[in-house]
């Protein structure tokens, strides 16, 4: 290992020796202080990653910003993640919360600044340092994200290394930190192959990768507020969020509706000459991924590319699609404003096609309906295999909590489909270890049962149940 | 100005209750060039201190390559502060007695 990095891992061990000793007033002010600054500087740190990476719009970047900084602050402020956070007298339990240690945090290219901001916040929130690690495309502004709340943490005498970030790693770097017995969790966000390696690593690991968003419009919905929100979340940052909608479905009467519908908010629906054009520069075949080329660019620079002659004011491209799978390219996530467009004979067609779109790269990720029927709303939400159903509203704006009371963040777990211990949104509960007092509490049923019929073999389980329940 | 007391071969030095930053920053010049210029055994007593800053653990293991740990030691530590060596995994390098 290099003498630099083993400088890094040393740091971050020796701060979270030392964080251990804070108490929550300290914390608390630390956090408020890296809070205050990240949301002072959203704009510069926003206008930052946008010249560095090429990737996403402005006025969207600071918007993430503010999810990261505000919405998440606002979120765990009052949290307790110091000592002792809950005591349940009746259960004799009681409660302790402990930092994990040092986090590395990979940071992605689409959401540089903001996914900083947030992880920082978290991280610090539970005493645990961390090691950002940006994204070779924006390290600049993902650096300099870094930077101030360290400055403005240790302001508030947070521990030296509270906050560091790595420079020019090598691969094999990355691969060392993250086995390293002193790094306690990687929190990583980004592309499958650093995602993988972090659960390959042997370190916990809490890592996102892809979606592939389906949207179910029920004939109960509104249909133009619904593609209204879609195209707002669509191309919310030219599409870089990954919750954001990938497939729109419908049954086959709503078509001329839908369709009016797209091209009065500015879509435009590609023939299938365009739809192949199109295809060929989104997606690596080779790769079967979407091409980085065009992540987080617009429409119009889309279709440049492709060749296309579209109208000024496009804003998404439509593709009517008929199957879903590796030889349809515009079936998987593509982080752009290109949406496919899925037309089906009835309901269990259209729901059977959304279980296809998620199933497709986007098992545990996020689903989302417009619906006015909470019976529709309810069978839908069971047959999908999705962290979070965002219901009547944008999903990449609902899914981050942006629009919903869904714990805000920038990391949304996926569960175990997405190799994801949890579905939850990632936020500062999942970094601390609880410890738990327990007193003794006996079970009276138990204490008064005659412990020698566990050893009489004609002694069963319903005799063991009417014994146990019959007089409660 | 170091806390010092002599014991036949030992120089103690009591330390403060607060362990920031600047505490150790002033003591470190002091610490160092005892280390260099003395013969004696050094120890440090943590009896009365109640948080230790980063700049101080790396004081230590700078006291410590200095000295070697034969002739330097932490002593009295209170649980909470033993544990921040440990959490550290200074218990490897140092002697914590």
């Amino acid at each position: 290992m290099k003498p630099e990095v083993a400088e890094i891992l040393f740091n971050a061990n020796t701060a979270a020796a030392v964080f251990s000793q804070y108490n929550q007033d300290h914390v608390d002010r630390i956090v408020k202080a890296v809070y205050h600054v990240a949301f002072d500087n959203r704009i510069i740190l926003a206008e930052m990653a946008v010249e560095e990476t090429g990737l996403g719009r402005l006025e969207d970047k600071v918007m993430k910003n503010v999810v990261a900084s505000q919405m998440v602050y606002y979120n765990i402020r009052n949290q307790k993640t110091v000592g002792i956070i809950s005591e349940d007298e009746d259960k004799g339990i009681i409660e302790i919360a402990q930092p994990l240690g040092p986090i590395f945090a990979i940071i992605p290219i689409t959401n540089p600044t903001s996914t900083a901001i947030y992880k920082i916040l978290i991280s610090l929130k539970t005493r645990n340092p961390i090691i950002v690690h940006p994204h070779r495309r924006a390290a600049k502004c993902t650096i300099e994200a870094a930077r101030i709340c360290y400055e403005a943490a240790m302001n508030e005498d947070a521990p030296e290394d509270c906050i560091q970030w790595v420079t020019d790693f090598s691969r094999e770097d990355t691969q060392q930190v993250m086995a390293h017995n002193h790094v306690a969790l990687i929190l990583a966000t980004g592309g499958s192959g650093l995602v993988n390696a972090a659960y390959s690593s042997g370190t916990p690991a809490i890592g996102v990768g892809a979606g592939n968003v389906p949207v179910f419009i029920d004939k109960s919905a509104d249909v133009d507020y619904a593609i209204k929100e879609i195209l707002e979340s669509k191309l919310f940052d030219n599409g870089t969020i990954c919750a954001s909608e990938q497939a729109v479905v419908i049954q086959k009467d709503m078509e001329e509706k839908v369709k009016e519908s797209f091209k009065k908010h500015g879509a435009y629906i590609m023939n299938a000459d365009e739809i192949e054009k199109v295809s060929k520069v989104a997606f690596n075949q080779e790769k079967q991924a979407m091409n980085g080329d065009i992540v987080g660019k617009s429409a119009q620079f889309i279709a440049e590319h492709a060749g296309l002659n579209i109208p000024i004011d496009t804003k998404l491209l439509l593709a009517q699609l008929r199957d879903v799978g590796e030889n349809v390219p515009l079936s998987s996530e593509i982080l752009a404003p290109i949406l496919a467009l899925y037309i089906e004979d009835d309901f269990d067609k259209a729901v059977n096609r959304c279980i296809e779109l998620n199933f497709y790269g986007g098992v545990g990720h996020t689903a989302s309906i417009y619906s006015n029927n909470d019976d529709v709303i309810k069978q839908f939400s069971l047959l999908m295999n999705a962290g979070r159903i965002v219901v009547n509203m944008p999903s990449s704006q609902g899914a981050v909590g942006l629009t919903s009371k869904l714990d805000p963040s920038l990391t949304l777990g996926c569960g175990t489909g997405g190799k994801n211990i949890t579905t939850d949104n990632i936020t500062a509960k999942h970094l601390l270890n609880i410890q738990r007092i327990a007193r003794r509490r006996d079970d009276f049923l138990f204490v008064r049962f005659d412990k020698k019929k566990y050893f009489d073999n004609n002694y069963s389980a319903e005799m063991l149940d009417k014994e146990f329940y019959s007089n409660i | 100005m170091l806390d010092k007391q002599e014991y036949y071969d030992q120089i103690e030095i009591k330390l403060s209750n607060n362990i920031k930053t600047e505490y150790s920053q002033n003591i470190e010049k002091e610490l160092m060039d005892l280390a260099n210029s003395t013969s004696m055994n050094v120890s440090l007593n943590f009896e009365d201190v109640t948080f230790v800053c980063s700049h101080f653990l790396k004081v230590c293991l700078r006291l410590n390559n200095t000295l070697t740990s034969e002739r330097f030691c932490l002593e009295k530590l209170t649980p909470e502060i033993k544990r921040v060596f440990m959490i550290a995994g200074f218990d490897k390098i140092l002697n914590l007695k």
